[in-house]
């Protein structure tokens, strides 16, 4: 006998997003953009929440407004959380607490994790859509260094323009040159980094490019949300073959 | 930009580096010694000898003809982050603590290992045996039965688990049956190399 299970509206959608309240693009490999997922994913968006306010305002005020979405993702049928802005480790403790479910707030939830990992001497290094805004208790919020080394995209001309400002356009070419010089500061000045960290949940389309100006691994919104998503069941994963139906007929290693 | 390729190594789009034991046990898609066990290629190293000088020259060898970052496929217990000189997905405990971080306050993650300790919880049983033994057949449904019966009786010994990490890596097979039984999240060494291998190679997305 097989039994499904229910309890929410809307089935096979295990990952739910925390959206700002804004307006500009959200190019492919954005996680706003839902063409960037294989797989499905629920929207909320948080009314209020503007870019300027979350980012540069510490999401003052919003705390509520971000548990209520929260609970309707899970209401919805979300069973993993995750929000389009890395400043919100903020709010990673009363999230986690509110909903219920796994919570994966911000990429900076990754920075301790990739420390243990790196040889004895380098660290991971942050870049940021605005670097006087990450303040230390983004990073000790998730567990992260306080000192962790960062640069930031604001003294470029297009990416922290458009998303802070909140503008109708973004010319990718510009955005992507914008990351790019991040990251070569960012190396220069700390060579010991070893890893990179990208804060913004809006630099996951200029990752490769960031790799390859670096030559470091390089983790975004994008990789770390797949991984989220691993746990609960893809296409690489299916019950063992034969698992299932029994019959013991598909013994081997090679199914 | 200028579409010159560049060269200068044997071969490419094969990021990760696998290093594993020389075993014949059944390696079922969810290990990561299994190739289909990953939607990407990868390169395996088998060695010799389980041991810090063998694994050190494997990665090395690897990395000398086009890996960018090396994996392991088994539970090292030696280490050999220092000398590399390239990025290591060694133990589990990274992946742990990245499950850790995202769960409510008061739930907990139950790491399932053959043996306890190290605050694991213990598996033994027919899996556990037939890997030890490195049998080279195994009874897939007898080894999913005994892996279930395991965790719904921690499950019920430990309320607090919100998700499960499976530290052997030949569990892997069987966590879509774990997460079928308990509606828990499954984390274990093939999402850990899954998720390593995304910061090798960063999506490109179209324009």
């Amino acid at each position: 006998m097989t039994v499904a299970v229910g309890g929410s509206p809307v089935g096979g959608a295990a990952v739910g997003i925390l959206m700002l309240d804004a307006r500009f693009p959200r190019v492919p490999g954005d996680m706003g953009n839902a063409d960037t997922w294989p797989f499905p994913v629920l929207y909320e968006v948080v009314r209020g929440a503007t870019p300027e306010r979350v980012v540069r305002r510490r999401a003052e005020g919003l705390d509520g407004a971000f548990l209520d979405a929260a609970g309707r993702l899970v209401d919805r049928g979300a069973t993993a959380l995750t929000t389009v802005c890395g400043f919100l480790s903020l709010f990673q403790s009363e999230l986690a607490a509110h909903a219920g479910v796994p919570v994966a707030s911000s990429t900076l939830m990754q920075v301790s994790a990739l420390d243990r990992m790196l040889p004895p001497g380098r660290r991971t290094g942050v870049i940021t859509v605005s670097r006087e805004s990450l303040w230390e208790d983004h990073f000790t919020a998730v567990g992260a260094p306080a000192d962790t080394p960062v640069e930031g995209t604001e003294g470029g001309r297009e990416l922290t323009r458009v998303l802070i400002g909140n503008r109708p356009w973004l010319d990718m070419e510009a955005a992507e040159a914008d990351v790019a010089a991040a990251a070569r500061r960012l190396t220069a000045r700390c060579p010991e980094v070893g890893a990179i960290v990208l804060e913004c949940a809006n630099m996951a389309p200029y990752a490769a490019a960031v790799r390859r100006e670096t030559g470091l691994p390089v983790h975004d919104i994008y990789s770390f949300i797949s991984w989220v998503h691993s746990g609960f069941a893809d296409a690489y994963r299916r019950p063992a073959a034969g698992a299932r139906k029994g019959g013991g007929g598909s013994i081997g290693s090679d199914q | 930009m200028s579409a010159v390729a560049s060269g200068g190594k044997s071969f490419y789009g094969a990021r990760l580096g696998i290093l594993v034991r020389p075993t014949r046990f059944p390696r079922l898609p969810g290990d990561p010694a299994n190739a289909r066990s990953f939607p990407f290629s990868v390169r395996y190293a088998v060695l010799e000898r389980v041991d810090r000088t063998p694994a050190l020259d494997a990665a090395k060898r690897l990395l000398d003809e086009g890996a960018e970052g090396i994996g392991l496929a088994f539970n090292a217990d030696f280490d050999m982050a220092n000398t590399l000189g390239a990025p290591l997905a060694g133990g589990l405990e990274i992946e742990r603590a990245l499950v850790e971080a995202m769960l409510p306050p008061g739930a907990e993650a139950g790491v399932l290992a053959f043996s306890a300790g190290n605050d694991r919880i213990a598996a033994p049983g027919y899996l556990a045996d037939a890997v030890a033994a490195d049998e080279d057949r195994l009874d897939v449904e007898r080894a999913r039965d005994s892996l279930v019966d395991t965790v719904e009786q921690a499950l019920s010994d430990r309320p607090g688990i919100a998700a499960w990490l499976l530290h052997e890596p030949e569990m892997g097979p069987f966590a879509a049956d774990i997460r079928a039984t308990t509606n828990l999240p499954v984390y274990d060494r093939t999402t850990y190399l899954a998720w390593f291998h995304a910061s090798l190679a960063p999506r490109v997305f179209p324009r």
